[in-house]
This record gives structure tokens, C-alpha cells and sequence, in this order.
């Protein structure tokens, strides 16, 4: 009989402090990574303290760990927290659908993050930029409150190096610091002023429920994109992540199982319910 | 297996319950306790309080237990192991048979099994409910709480049940309708006369006072109605509802333990309770109790339907008998089937 519950023994082989309070992750599990797809989550857990859920974060093509970034806010997050490298974290996963990137193929792709959302968007983006060819312009935009609450500050110019490949990085007014080189303003508002269109585009956005809102209102109704074209992940509250446990549901859609991965036309026909 | 037919004698039924026991079953029926009925072990057949209508509680805790451990961990160093919890659910409820329960708790079982298999299979619940032997009676009076004939179920459904017992004056006709069922009563078989499905007394026309199709069209194209704010403001979100409902199974999983070892558990949670969704920046989706019975409807008569084709219901109405606000689902059921 196998046992849907009992997780595996992860070994952290990296920790980045990304900010006061945030982390980013590196796990192997028999020396590397797992098999999973950008966009699916798993459950991430100190044992003795409990599980947490967290989407990945890492490109999957990038064999030799798998990450996940958190902040620190519960008893699962503080235990996780206070580990080091060499330590093992409990993991069980990967659950959940993905993003379908052969629909993604040969379009222009625009990555919109807000906060610690920007996690599941790394993991796709980085899987795109993994196999640059493969795809039309690249737009990343990524937004925080402040400088000191922008996540995967070291990876930027690593970024900004692939090939026709735009990176705006943003944080909210009165979050600047002085020097502070990026732009200034809500991601929504910076992403207005960017040159892009609908058209053969495919737009993928994740961050507070108030940025989700407006920047897929941008994206239809300034920029002409197709519901269809702008996908999102939803971040509801989960224990089990096997549609079992019975919380994470939006009207008759669970999102452990029917997500977290949701294009904004899917969104529109859920009752408003998360 | 096709459906087999017995009579017993009242007398009879009692030697064969007291023989089952004295076999080395453990037999759940309902008996009194703290001033109330419950479903408990018995010793012997007069210990089960057959004259009620339901206990308190349904027997829902032999399927899915209110606390269950899930693994075993203990810290060495900085080494961690985990042992399974699989292995300890192993041959769970072979030996134990629950007696004289209803036709709704019985329809409880198959409705949770389709949640615990729809695609990961969770073997807890299904070792349980592989192995447990269930004997019901038929309801003659349901009370103004029950509505099982409006979910498709009957005061005589033998659906979910391995024996179905029907009285029919001083004696019962048994309809078996499963090979755990009969292998039950064959070491005992010359108790038990056999006959013929057109020897038992027909089911009863139960009336319906509602189609509960019509309530599954009003949730369909009424979330934001303000019938569920204004109607559940009296909803003081105690749960009580959730934890008596035969098929309610959400669950919670927790760690529980101290700086050597410890176990992670799955506990009964109830969609009732505002931590229930709240999210860990502090937004939650459902933040009035209106929202939180809304979600319980919803599950019940819509969401659970349109995955597996029945309701998350059996209509036994302990939700209502419970509710200290005297909150009735059955009511509530009609008055969303007269909107529609």
C-alpha cells in the first residue's frame, strides 16, 4: 500500500538570503534534481513544525537542484528558516498542472511579478530562457514594495544577458533607494509604458491578488492581449495538494488539482471565491 | 454479486449478532451513553439501543478516524527518520462489523470512497473501508430532520450496506448485497431462511418535499445571491455541522511531537472555521459566515455532483439536529430549490 502523505528527505545544498525576511531554497534529492514542470508546486515541510506549500521556483532543465523561495511568517516557514545547508527538509511533490509551453513556442513571452510571486515566474521564465531559441522577444518585468524586498537581486545581469531579452525591474513609490537605478511605480503602471501588443504574445503574471487584477486589466485592455494569452497562478490555501482535503477549491475548480496554473479566461468564469 | 434474500426471526437475529461477537468480531452499534446514543462497541445484542432513530454521531470515525497518524518521525543528531503509517491500517476493520446503523450512514461510505480515489488513491481510507461490514435497519419513521429520499436515497436504501435488515412484524428480512455481507452470516446460515426478492416487502413511496436537482440550478447560477449573507448571519461557525455529517471529510494535517519524535497526523477540520482558507499574508476567501455555508452547500449539492455524479448528502440531517441555532439544512435545501 502506497502512502500518498509520507514525504522524501531532501538535502538543502544552497541557501540565498534573498531578503530580511525571504530565502531561496537549493534541494537534491538522490544527488539532483526532481521531475516536475514550471508552474507545479510541492509540499515543503520542517518535520515537527508542518507543511507548507510553495511552488517551485527553479528552471526543471536545471538538473542539479530544485528550489523553492519562502518567507518567513508560521511555524513551518521559522523552522525552515532556522536550517542550514547539509540539513533535510521534507518534501512531497510535484502536484498541480503547469504551464503549457508548447503554446508558448515561437510567441513573444512576457513575465510580470509582483513581491514573492515572482517565484512561480522564475521557474517558467528561466525555462524559457534555458532554451532562448525556441521563443520570440522576452519581457520580464518584476516589481516590490521596495529595494529591500526585491527577491533574486544577483540573478538580474544574469537575466539581462540572454539575447533580445528586456529586463525591468521596478519597485512601488517611496520604496527607492538613493542611487536606486530601476524604475520607479506600480507594476502596472510600469507595465503601460512598456512597447508591447497582444499579438502573437503570450503573457504570464503572478503576484498580490491587487497587482494580478490590474496588470491583467493592462495587459486586455491597453495592450490588446487575448484572455486566453495571459496566464496566472492561483495561491490558495492547501494541506493535502491531492484534492482531498477540501479547502483550496474556487467554486467547482481545485486549485491543487485543476491548477494553480489558470489562463485569465479560465479566472473569468470562476465564481469570486478566492 | 447479484442480491440474495433472507427472513429472520427477532430471536434469531439475536443469536446471530451475540454469535458474530462471541466469532471474534468487534460489533458497532448503536448504544446509550452520557445521556444520549452513540455508535460503540457491544458485548452482547442487548447492549445495542435499537429503538432510536440515529445516534448522535454517525460512525464516520471508522472510515476516516477524527485523529490518524499519517507517519512517525524521531530525530537523531541531525538525522531525521520517518516511519510509514501505512503498514499500521493494514487488515483494519476485517474483524469488525457495524450493526444496526441507517440506510444514510451506510450511503456515507461509497459517497467519501469517490473523494479518496478520484486520483491519487489514499489507502487509509480505502483499507478501512474495504474491510468494514456494515448491517443496517431499515428507517419505519424518519424524523422532520431526515431528507434522504430527497438525495436519492431512501429510509430503505440498501446502497453502501452489506446487509440491509427490513422488519416486517415479528421478524426481518435480510437483503445481502455484497460477498463481505454474505460471508458474515454463512457460518450462521441456518439462522437465516432464504427466499425470494418478491417475498420482501416493497419500498415504501417516501415524498419528497423538494427536488434537489432544482437547489443544484439555484447554486449554479447564484453565488453572489444575498439569500447565503442574510440567511446564515445567525451561524456562529461552530463546525458541529461538519463533524456530525456522515460525509463530511475534510481534514486537516498537523505535526505533533517534542524535540525527539513525534508523528504528523490528519485530524477532521471543518469548512466552517474562518482559518480554514486563510491565506498566511492575511487575505482569506471566504471571510463571513455566509461565505463558509455557501461553501458547504456548494460542496454538498453542486461541487461533489458535477465530479462524481451524486450529492456530498445523505439527508440524515444531523447538521440540523446539532445546529444550536437551528440552522436546517433540509429547509435550506427547499427554500434554494423554490428560488430556482
Amino acid at each position: 500500500m502506497e502512502n500518498i502523505y509520507l514525504p522524501k528527505l531532501a538535502e538543502i545544498k544552497e541557501i540565498i538570503q534573498e531578503t530580511a525576511d525571504t530565502k531561496t531554497i537549493r534541494l537534491t534529492i538522490d544527488g539532483g534534481s526532481i521531475d516536475f514542470l514550471p508552474g507545479q508546486f510541492g509540499e515543503f515541510s520542517f518535520i515537527g513544525e508542518g507543511e507548507s506549500t510553495f511552488g517551485f521556483s527553479s528552471s526543471p532543465l536545471r538538473k542539479e537542484y530544485f528550489e523553492f523561495s519562502f518567507r518567513t511568517s508560521g511555524r513551518a516557514t521559522s523552522g525552515i528558516n532556522g536550517l542550514n545547508q547539509g540539513d533535510k527538509i521534507a518534501f512531497r511533490g510535484p502536484y498541480g498542472n503547469y504551464f503549457d509551453t508548447s503554446k508558448m513556442k515561437g510567441k513573444d513571452l512576457v513575465f510580470v511579478g509582483g513581491g514573492i510571486g515572482m517565484a512561480p515566474v522564475k521557474s517558467i521564465m528561466e525555462y524559457c530562457l534555458d532554451e532562448r531559441d525556441d521563443y520570440g522577444k522576452i519581457t520580464i518585468l518584476y516589481g516590490a514594495r521596495s529595494v529591500g524586498d526585491l527577491l533574486y537581486k544577483n540573478i538580474f545581469d544574469e537575466w539581462k544577458k540572454y539575447k533580445n531579452t528586456d529586463v525591468v525591474i521596478t519597485v512601488d513609490p517611496g520604496g527607492e533607494t538613493p542611487g536606486w537605478a530601476g524604475k520607479v511605480g506600480f507594476v502596472p503602471t510600469i507595465l503601460e509604458q512598456l512597447p508591447l501588443k497582444g499579438e502573437n504574445s503570450i503573457a504570464v503574471v503572478c503576484g498580490p491578488p491587487i497587482m494580478i487584477k490590474f496588470a491583467l486589466k493592462s495587459l486586455e485592455e491597453k495592450m490588446g492581449f487575448d484572455k486566453g494569452d495571459i496566464i496566472t497562478t492561483l495561491e490558495n490555501r492547501m494541506k493535502c495538494g491531492l484534492g482531498k482535503c477540501g479547502r483550496c477549491n474556487v467554486g467547482s475548480v481545485y486549485v491543487c488539482k485543476d491548477g494553480p496554473v489558470f489562463t485569465a479566461k479560465e479566472l473569468e468564469s470562476l465564481p469570486n471565491d478566492f | 454479486m447479484e442480491e440474495k434474500y433472507f427472513e429472520i426471526s427477532a430471536e434469531n437475529l439475536k443469536r446471530f449478532v451475540d454469535s458474530v461477537i462471541s466469532g471474534g468480531f468487534e460489533v458497532i452499534a448503536p448504544v446509550n451513553k452520557d445521556g444520549d446514543v452513540f455508535y460503540g462497541k457491544i458485548e452482547k445484542f442487548d447492549d445495542a439501543n435499537l429503538d432510536i432513530l440515529l445516534p448522535k454521531m454517525s460512525y464516520k470515525e471508522y472510515l476516516l478516524p477524527k485523529t490518524e497518524t499519517l507517519f512517525e518521525y524521531s530525530f537523531s543528531g541531525m538525522d531525521t527518520a520517518i516511519k510509514d503509517g501505512i503498514e499500521a491500517v493494514a487488515g483494519e476493520n476485517q474483524k469488525r462489523v457495524i450493526f444496526g446503523g441507517r440506510p444514510c450512514d451506510a450511503a456515507a461510505g461509497p459517497i467519501m470512497e469517490k473523494v479518496f480515489n478520484w486520483d491519487y488513491k489514499d489507502e487509509f481510507f480505502n483499507e478501512r473501508f474495504k474491510n468494514l461490514t456494515i448491517v443496517s435497519i431499515a428507517c419505519e419513521k424518519p424524523d422532520n430532520y431526515c431528507f434522504c429520499a430527497e438525495m436519492q436515497l431512501s429510509p430503505e436504501s440498501s446502497y453502501g450496506s452489506d446487509i440491509l435488515l427490513k422488519k416486517s412484524g415479528a421478524q426481518y428480512f435480510a437483503v445481502v448485497t455484497s460477498e463481505k455481507g454474505l460471508n458474515l452470516i454463512n457460518p450462521y446460515i441456518n439462522l437465516f431462511k432464504e427466499t425470494t426478492k418478491a417475498q420482501v416487502p416493497a419500498d415504501k413511496d417516501w415524498k419528497k418535499l423538494f427536488e434537489i436537482e432544482k437547489a443544484k440550478s439555484f447554486l449554479d447560477k447564484n453565488f453572489e445571491h444575498n439569500y447565503f449573507q442574510d440567511r446564515f448571519l445567525s451561524c456562529i461557525g461552530c463546525g458541529v455541522c461538519t463533524y456530525t455529517c456522515p460525509t463530511c471529510h475534510c481534514f486537516d494535517i498537523q505535526d505533533e511531537g517534542n524535540l525527539k519524535e513525534g508523528r504528523r497526523i490528519r485530524n477532521w477540520d471543518s469548512c466552517q472555521f474562518g482559518i480554514f482558507t486563510l491565506h498566511t499574508s492575511g487575505h482569506n476567501p471566504r471571510v463571513t459566515q455566509g461565505d463558509r455555508y455557501r461553501q458547504r452547500l456548494m460542496h454538498k449539492f453542486k461541487i461533489y455532483s458535477e465530479k462524481f455524479d451524486k450529492y456530498l448528502c445523505v439527508g440524515c440531517g444531523r447538521c440540523s439536529r446539532n445546529c444550536p441555532e437551528d440552522i436546517d439544512i433540509k429547509e435550506i435545501a427547499k427554500d434554494l430549490a423554490g428560488m430556482a
